[in-house]
C-alpha cells in the first residue's frame, strides 16, 4: 500500500494533479475509486471524459461516517477489486469537514490507521486536503500521518509518525461511569447473553441494536476468558441516549491501540473478535484500570 | 431444523404435523407457530403430543402407526394439499416401552410402505436425552440421520447436528458459541473429509469462534447453504465473502 498526502488550494490545482493520478490508473486497467463531495466529482469527471465512466464514485458524507465503517467499507471494496483480478487499485479521497476537535481527532486517527490496515492490498490511497476546508491542526496531522506527500514530486514524508503513536496520543481516555449496575458474574456464554439480553430489553434498545451489543459484548467476553484470568466483571446501564456494557478482566490488558481497528485477514487468527465488536457497536472504549483490562462498549 | 423443515412443506402447501415429545419445546413450537399463524387457524399445521400418537396404550406397534400415518396421508389429499410432512420426536420412552424393538423395523417400513412421493417425514431424536447413539437400523433408514459421531455437538451446548443424506449436507442448528467451539472442530475434524457442505438456516446464533470452528483445523473448502442472518452477518465481518475456499449460496426464502 502507498497513502500520499495532496495539499491544495484551488480547483484547478486539484484537476492538474489528481486527474493525471486517476487517468493512468484507468489506461493501464487498473480499478479506480474517488470518494469526494458531487461538486469537485464533477470537475475531475469532466478532466476525465469518457475514462471518468469506468471511476468508482462514491459521495463523501455518505461513505465517511466513522471511523470503523470506513475501513470496513475500504476493505470490502479492495477485497472485492482484489478477487476479482486486479493487481493494482488507485483510490482519491477526502475526509468530511471536521468541526470540532474531537471529530479532527478521530478522522486523524482513521488516517493513521489506514497505514496499518491494507499494507497486504495493492492500493495506492491519495488523500486530498483543501486548505480552504481544512484547519491547521488538521493538516498538522495529516502530515504525522501519511508516508509519503506531493511536493514537487512524491516524496517520503518527514513528519510521519507511527500509527500506534498518532492513536495512543489522539484517544481521549474515557472518563468513568460509577452509575452502572453490576450483573452476576456469567457462567457460560449462553448465560451471558440471557442476562444481557434481558437488560436491553429492559432498557428499550432496539432490536438490530440489541443483536448487534450481544454478538460484541460476547467477543469481549470470549476475551476476557480467553486472557483475563476469567470471572469477568460486567456492568451495564444507560448512559444519556447510550445503552453501555463494559466487561473488566483480571488479564494483563490490550497494549496495542490499533486493537480491533484492522480488518482480519485470512490466515491470521487473532484479533477478528475485537474487530467484530468495533463494527457492531458505536464505540469501543478501552478504559484505563488497575486490576486488569476494562472494555466499554456503546450502542 | 425443525423450522426450515416446517417453512419449507408449508410453503409448498403440504398439511404438517408436528409430533410433540418433550415438555421444554415450546419455545420450539411457539416459533413454529409465529412462522405462519394463519396455517394453525386453517388446520394446515397442526401439533400433537407424540405420545398419545405413537403409545395410545403404553406400548409401540408398527402396524397401527403405519396405518395411522397412510390414514392421515390420504385425508391430507382429500382436503386438498399438496402432500402431507411429519415432524417431530418419537417419545424417548418407547425405547423402554413394549414394541419399543420394532422401532427400526418400523422405521425402514416407513421409507418403502408410506412411498408416496408427496409425503415426507423428518424424524428428530434428542442425543442429550437418549444420552446414546440410536441403534444403527434406526439411523439406516432415513436420509437425514444424527450418526453417534455427531452426538458430541448436542450434548455441549444450545446446538444440534444432523446429517442430511440427500444433500450430504450437515446441518446445524441452535446456538454455536466460543463455550462448544472447540466440540465442534474437533468433531468435523474427526469426521469431515473434504468439501465440507453446511446448512445454517436455523444456527440462530454465532460468534466468532463458532464460524472459525467450521473450518476446523484442515481449513477445507466450504459451501454454506442456506445460511441464517446471524451467519450471513458474521461471514460478511470477517471477510469470508471474498475467501475463494468459502462459497455462500444464496436462497430464496431466507
Amino acid at each position: 500500500m502507498r497513502h500520499s498526502l495532496f495539499v491544495y488550494d484551488d480547483d484547478d490545482r486539484l484537476v492538474e494533479e489528481i486527474a493525471p493520478f486517476l487517468l493512468s490508473g484507468l489506461v493501464g486497467g487498473e480499478p479506480v475509486v474517488v470518494v469526494l463531495d458531487r461538486r469537485k466529482w464533477e470537475r475531475l469527471a469532466r478532466a476525465l471524459g469518457a475514462h471518468a465512466d469506468r471511476v468508482l464514485h462514491v459521495e463523501r458524507d455518505a461513505f465517511y461516517t466513522r471511523p470503523e465503517a470506513a475501513v470496513a467499507g475500504y476493505d470490502a471494496t479492495l477485497r472485492r477489486f482484489v478477487r476479482a483480478g486486479a493487481s493494482a487499485i488507485r483510490v482519491f479521497g477526502e475526509l468530511p469537514r471536521c468541526e470540532t476537535d474531537a471529530d479532527r481527532d478521530r478522522w486523524l486517527t482513521y488516517e493513521a490507521i489506514l497505514n496499518r490496515a491494507f499494507v497486504h492490498q495493492p492500493v495506492w490511497v491519495v488523500c486530498g486536503y483543501d486548505t480552504r476546508e481544512v484547519s491547521g491542526p488538521l493538516l498538522d496531522g495529516a502530515l504525522d500521518t501519511h508516508p509519503e506527500l506531493l511536493a514537487n514530486d512524491w516524496d517520503v514524508s518527514p513528519h510521519y509518525h507511527e500509527p500506534e503513536d498518532v492513536v495512543r496520543s489522539r484517544t481521549p481516555t474515557p472518563a468513568s461511569l460509577p452509575d452502572l449496575r453490576t450483573l452476576p458474574v456469567p457462567r457460560d456464554a449462553r448465560a451471558f447473553r440471557r442476562a444481557l439480553s434481558a437488560q436491553l430489553e429492559a432498557a428499550g434498545v432496539p432490536r438490530p441494536e440489541a443483536w448487534s451489543m450481544l454478538v460484541a459484548a460476547e467477543e469481549v467476553l470470549a476475551n476476557a476468558e480467553r486472557h483475563g484470568g476469567g470471572a469477568p466483571k460486567v456492568r451495564v446501564g444507560r448512559v444519556d441516549d447510550r445503552f453501555v456494557c463494559e466487561i473488566s478482566d483480571h488479564g494483563p490488558g490490550i497494549g496495542d491501540p490499533l486493537a480491533g481497528f484492522l480488518p482480519p485477514r485470512p490466515g491470521h487468527v487473532s484479533g477478528a473478535g475485537l474487530w467484530v465488536a468495533r463494527q457492531l457497536t458505536t464505540q469501543l472504549e478501552l478504559v484505563p484500570s488497575q486490576t486488569g483490562a476494562t472494555v466499554r462498549l456503546s450502542v | 431444523m425443525a423450522v426450515a423443515f416446517v417453512r419449507d412443506r408449508l410453503q409448498r402447501g403440504d398439511k404438517v404435523v408436528y409430533f410433540r415429545d418433550r415438555d421444554d419445546a415450546d419455545a420450539l413450537v411457539s416459533s413454529l407457530e409465529r412462522l405462519d399463524p394463519g396455517a394453525i387457524a386453517t388446520g394446515q399445521f397442526e401439533v400433537r403430543r407424540s405420545r398419545d400418537v405413537y403409545l395410545p396404550d403404553g406400548r409401540f406397534d408398527a402396524d397401527r402407526m403405519l396405518a395411522l400415518l397412510r390414514d392421515e396421508h390420504d385425508r391430507a389429499r382429500a382436503d386438498g394439499y399438496s402432500g402431507l410432512s411429519l415432524t417431530g420426536e418419537i417419545p424417548d420412552a418407547v425405547w423402554e416401552l413394549p414394541g419399543g424393538e420394532q422401532v427400526g423395523a418400523y422405521e425402514a417400513r416407513l421409507a418403502s410402505e408410506v412411498d408416496a412421493p408427496e409425503c415426507s417425514i423428518l424424524c428428530q431424536y434428542g442425543h442429550a436425552r437418549s444420552g446414546r447413539g440410536l441403534p444403527s437400523d434406526v439411523i439406516e433408514a432415513h436420509d437425514v440421520d444424527l450418526g453417534p459421531e455427531l452426538a458430541a455437538i448436542g450434548r455441549d451446548g444450545e446446538l444440534a447436528a444432523a446429517r442430511d443424506r440427500q444433500r450430504d449436507a450437515l446441518r446445524l442448528a441452535g446456538e454455536l458459541d466460543f463455550g462448544c467451539a472447540q466440540t465442534v472442530s474437533d468433531v468435523l475434524d474427526a469426521y469431515s473429509r473434504g468439501p465440507l457442505h453446511l446448512d445454517l438456516a436455523d444456527l440462530t446464533y454465532v460468534d466468532v469462534a463458532g464460524m472459525r470452528a467450521l473450518r476446523g483445523r484442515t481449513r477445507q473448502r466450504l459451501t454454506i447453504s442456506p445460511a441464517s442472518d446471524a451467519v450471513r452477518r458474521l461471514l460478511a465481518l470477517l471477510g469470508w465473502d471474498t475467501d475463494p475456499d468459502i462459497e455462500l449460496v444464496e436462497t430464496g426464502w431466507s
